[in-house]
Order: structure tokens, then sequence, then C-alpha cells
């Protein structure tokens, strides 16, 4: 065998790595761009139930205003805490009589 | 013959050339394989690509909660539509099916943004609803697009909005404490809608006080058919603002309110001769420079005059009356009196002491600064010392109440902050005292504040009563009637201040218009409300809950 005809081996050897490595690396470069797609909409909809989450927790500060929850409370017969309603424990029962 | 040809140099022969062409093509193979092997391995490329996008910049803003967390103002991503005039096909169709669609939009308005068509962006709506937004979707109109954006939304309407104020389309502070974050620097510029990672801001606000006191302020307003209403609930120690409502009030999602005088703040935006109230101030002076004690005598049997002014009082006393009963039966002309024998000056140093001369900042903006006399004679002094000719916003006069009740400075603020302890104002004595009559002012059968005493917290201050200024001179009939008060007085822990503008005489509960049948009643009813809220616990326990009628009795407390 010749040095040309090794030569040529050495040739076709390295062209046919070259296109291995073409193939190689568009295969990544594929996957890689399916990941970004993969991050990106992940990323949106880490975005999207982020917002949603403020809306919900907007939502229910405006739901549990004392404005809105006032006329249910007195509904209900609840009120301000009237002094008779404090109770001594230290003391003896007649002095938590309502007078 | 032929001429020899000339050695030239030696040619290398075919084998050296196959060698050279192989070499260079191996150089051009390492290369590239050292160039995938580069790629292999780096991460990440190494460039790059800024777009910039002017259009559609908003601002992230970091929420805004009361003392106990709950939320004020927050950020929430919103559609906002806007059109490519060089893609809309028929102007008129995009504006009839909009203005259908949405309702509250300009058709004018978006013909207008639309006829110019060298534009490429224009906006039409913005902080659109989901649903508004698909409706819009659901029209398919070609040149329309969306884009998301961060709006600001205020959870708990028109509650302590003038407090936390207000911003603009571009989600941009443009009042209130809104406006404070811009200034502190702490919203950011983003596209899209990048929520704010910065600590929520924690406002000195209780939204339970500040709905107690607005609830009651409303009540009142039309209980006694009165224009407008303030209320004011501070910590006499810390200078912390737990309820700050001035009615009509100011709803953050309508800026427009701003723009209107009737939805001015009246507690920070607004100076008014506040009448009586001030004789607290006055009576503290006479304690502090010495020129008098509680006990000390004045003449005011008579009117006083002074020059071609007389000051009268509404109920003259038949007998001289101590410094005590001055305050108690608000008598004009003992304040009037006590101020004389201070001197213009020393009132003068004492208001400057108490922080009523020098205009006041707060984190909600300034403060409408003081209007005071211009020439400080003796009929200045007398008018002063019971409130007249010297217009103060209600926030520093009720500052300066509260340094004279706890002897301290206190200075007002909106966020939750341990302020540091301010320079005394006033002697621990001055302080007792003012403390004492402020009770007494409540408890005794003469007193003028008798109807704010609420049930077991007990409650002291002072009424006033002050003739509005209008055309050609005060006006006898339309009074703003106020009332500064703290609880409990064995210990004040908090300041309470009611105003109430033009109220009416209702027949039964107030027969007449002075603060002590309306702004003194509504103190009751705060403090009956908020008192439990602060855990300020009543001393006399075990008995039965005030009715409205006890409330408006004019012997509540004898």
């Amino acid at each position: 065998m010749g040095k040309l005809t090794v030569l040529r081996i050495i040739n076709l050897a390295l062209m046919l790595s070259m296109l291995v490595g073409v193939f190689a690396l568009y295969a990544i470069k594929y996957d890689a761009r399916q990941l970004e797609t993969r991050v990106q909409m992940q990323e949106r909809d880490l975005e999207k139930l982020e917002n949603n989450v403020a809306v919900l927790i907007a939502e229910r500060a405006h739901l549990a205003q004392p404005k809105a929850l006032e006329p249910l409370a007195r509904n209900l017969g609840l009120g301000p805490i009237a002094p008779r309603q404090y109770l001594r424990l230290d003391a003896p029962p007649a002095a938590n009589a309502v007078e | 013959m032929r001429a020899p040809i000339a050695a030239g140099p030696k040619l290398p022969s075919t084998r050296q050339r196959t060698l050279l062409a192989l070499a260079a093509l191996i150089a051009c193979f390492v290369a590239i394989a050292a160039q995938l092997l580069r790629l292999g391995l780096k991460a990440e490329a190494d460039f790059h690509l800024n777009i910039a996008e002017p259009i559609g910049q908003s601002w992230s803003r970091p929420d805004i909660v009361d003392r106990h967390g709950q939320l004020l103002a927050t950020d929430v991503a919103t559609h906002s539509l806007y059109a490519d005039p060089q893609l809309v096909l028929d102007i008129d169709e995009v504006a009839e099916k909009l203005t259908a669609a949405l309702a509250g939009l300009d058709g004018t308005e978006v013909r207008r943004a639309l006829a110019d068509r060298g534009r490429r962006f224009a906006w039409i709506a913005r902080g659109l609803t989901p649903r508004q937004a698909q409706r819009v979707h659901d029209l398919g109109l070609p040149g329309l697009a969306f884009r998301t954006e961060l709006k600001r939304v205020y959870p708990l309407g028109a509650l302590a909005g003038h407090v936390v104020g207000t911003v603009n389309v571009d989600n941009k502070g443009l009042v209130g404490l809104e406006r404070w974050l811009d200034d502190m620097g702490k919203v950011e510029a983003v596209q899209g809608t990048d929520r704010s990672e910065k600590p929520a801001l924690r406002l000195s606000l209780d939204v339970g006080v500040q709905h107690a006191v607005s609830e009651e302020l409303h009540a009142a307003v039309a209980r006694y058919s009165a224009t407008g209403a303030a209320g004011l609930v501070l910590d006499l120690t810390s200078g912390e603002v737990l309820a700050a409502a001035s009615l009509p009030g100011a709803d953050p999602a309508r800026p427009s309110d701003w723009l209107e005088l009737r939805h001015a703040d009246k507690l920070m935006s607004g100076t008014f001769e506040l009448g009586s109230v001030f004789k607290t101030l006055t009576v503290a002076m006479a304690l502090e420079a010495g020129v008098a004690d509680l006990n000390s005598l004045y003449d005011v049997r008579r009117p006083l005059t002074i020059g071609a002014n007389t000051i009268t009082d509404l109920h003259p006393s038949g007998r001289p009356l101590s410094v005590r009963e001055v305050f108690l039966h608000s008598s004009n002309v003992g304040a009037g009196l006590i101020a004389l024998d201070l001197g213009a000056e020393r009132q003068r140093q004492f208001l400057a002491k108490f922080g009523l001369i020098e205009p006041m900042r707060t984190e909600a903006g300034s403060i409408a600064p003081p209007q005071l006399p211009k020439h400080w004679g003796r009929i200045e002094t007398v008018t002063v010392s019971y409130g007249h000719g010297i217009a103060v916003a209600p926030l520093q006069l009720a500052a300066a109440m509260a340094g004279v009740i706890g002897g301290i400075k206190v200075t007002p603020t909106f966020l939750a902050q341990a302020s540091p302890p301010g320079t005394r104002l006033v002697s621990q004595a001055t302080s007792a005292h003012i403390q004492e009559i402020l009770r007494l002012n409540v408890t005794s059968a003469v007193g003028t504040g008798r109807r704010a005493d609420a049930e077991g917290y007990r409650v002291g201050g002072k009424t006033g009563t002050a003739e509005m200024p209008g055309r050609g001179g005060y006006q006898a009939k339309a009074v703003i009637s106020s009332f500064i008060g703290a609880f409990p007085m064995d210990a004040p822990n908090y300041l309470t201040l009611v105003m109430l503008f033009e109220p009416e005489p209702v027949a039964g509960i107030a027969p007449g218009i002075t603060a002590g049948v309306n702004a003194a009643p509504t103190t009751a009813r705060i403090v009956h409300r908020i008192a439990p809220v602060l855990g300020v616990l009543p001393r006399r326990i075990g008995r039965a809950e005030p009715t409205d009628a006890q409330f408006d009795a004019p012997s509540a407390a004898q």
C-alpha cells in the first residue's frame, strides 16, 4: 500500500467524520431548540400562573374587605366587642355581672 | 539557432503537489473539527440581540399593604389593545365594532388614532379584562393586536384612597404614597408583565380602623346632612397614622377625583380655621410659660374689646372663670385674656415649637402650608388663642395636639415604622394638666364634649365650631365642627380627630350645629368601634352595649 493510498483513506475518514459531526451538531442544535421552546413555554405558563395568583390575591383582598364582610357579620348578629363581653378571670363572679 | 533556455527554479513534482493539497485539506478538516468541538462544548452563543422597544413600556410597582399585611394596591397583568393603522382596512368598521364591544370607548378617539396611516402603532384601549379582550379578539378585525401589560389595582376601592394615591395609565405614581414609591426609586421600568420583586410597602394604616372611621363618617354625613367630613386616628407615641379618611373620598381607580376640589383631601391639602380646639394649645402655652395655672381666675363677665373689635362669648358667664372653667365653657374672652397675658411673641414661639408655623411633609405628599396672620398684634393674638385668624391643615394641628397631650413631639407618618422618640415639647406636669382638662371636658356636666364619652374607654377632648369664611365675612350657619380627642385618657395612646363640614341641626338628636352635638358623638361612636380593635380594654367591664339613643343623649356622661 502506497503512501498515497494511506492519505486517501485518511482523507475519506476525515470527510466521513465531518459528515457525522455535521449531523451530530444538527441533532444537538435541534434538541436545543426544542428544549428552548419548552423552557419558553414553561416560563410563559409560569408567568401566566404568577399573574393568576396575583389576580386571585387581589380578588381575595377585594372579597374579604371590611366593607363586604361587615353586612354579612351584622346579619349573623355580630358587632364590635361591647364592654359587657370582657370578663376578668381574676375577679369574683359578681364583678363581671352586667349592671 | 535557438537561444538556450535559461535554467529557472525547479518545479515540484506531481507527488509533491498532491501532498501539499492533501496537507491543506487536512488543515481544513482539523479546523472544522476544532470548530465542531468548540460549538459542542460551549454552552451559549457569545452574542446577544438587544431589541429596543420604546412603545408599551410600563412600570412595575411593589404591593402596598396595611400594617397587618392586608392588600391595598397590587399589579396585575391586563390586556391592552393597540392597532397598526397601516393594516386596518376599514376605519369606520373597526371604530363601530370596537365601540359596540367595549363600553366606554370613544368612537371619535378611535377614528382619530387610526386616521394617521403613517403610524405603525396606536393605543386603542388599555387595561382590558380577559373577557373584554376575548370579545375584541372574536371580532377578528385585521390590524388589531394585544399586548399584556401591568395595571395597578386597588382591591379595597376608595378606602384610604387619599393616602394611597393613584397612578397614570403607564403605572407611574401621580399622587399620595404611589408618588412616593416613584420618588424613592422603588418602581422599575418593565416590558411586558414582570411583576416587581421588591418587598411590599407596609403602611401604618389599619384597614379595620380605617373602615370603622370611614363608615362612621359616612353615617355622620348622612345623619347631620353635612357636605363633607374628615377623620384621623394617630398613635400618640409613634406618630403612626392608623386611619385617615376624608369625605367625599377619592377612588384610586378614578384619577380624575384628584382634579375635583370637592374630593380634595381635607386632612392634608386644605387649611381651615379650626376654632376652639386651639384653646387646648393656649392653655398649654400658659401653663408651660408659667403665666397661669388651672386655678388662675380671669374676668370674662364683659366682652373683650381691642381697638374696633369686640370679642364675646356665646353664653357669657356671670362670674370670673378659672383657666379650667375657661376651657370647659370654651370661653373666647377667657382664651383671649390668657393669650394677652402670654403676649404675641411667646404665642408665636410656642406655635412654632408645636410645629404650626412651618410647612409640614409626610410620605403621602406635602401638607398645605399654614396660613398665619400677616401682622401679629394684640387682636391677632386674641383670635389665634381660640383658633381664628390662623388656618392650618387638620393633620398638622393633630400632630401639635398629640405633642401637647403626650408632651413629646410627634411626627405623623403613614409607614409602619418605629420612629425615634421625639424631643420634649411641654413638661410632664403640663401634659398631665392638659390630659386632666380634656377628660374633664367630657365627664363634667358643663363640658362641651360630654357626648364624646364612649362607655368605658375614657375619652377626653376638645370641641371646636368655626364659622366658614364666605362672601362678605363669616357665615353663621355654615360651620366646621371638630373634635380632637384622645383615649384612654388615664394613659393616652391614641388621638382621634373628627371634622364635619356644614352640619345641620337634627330634630331630637342634634339641637344645634356646634361640635358638641355632632362631632363629639361621632367620636364616641368611632372609639366604641375601634378601641376593641386596638386592644384598649374598657375600664368598667360588664356594662351593656350603648345604643344610638345613649350616644346622642345630652347627658350621656353625667
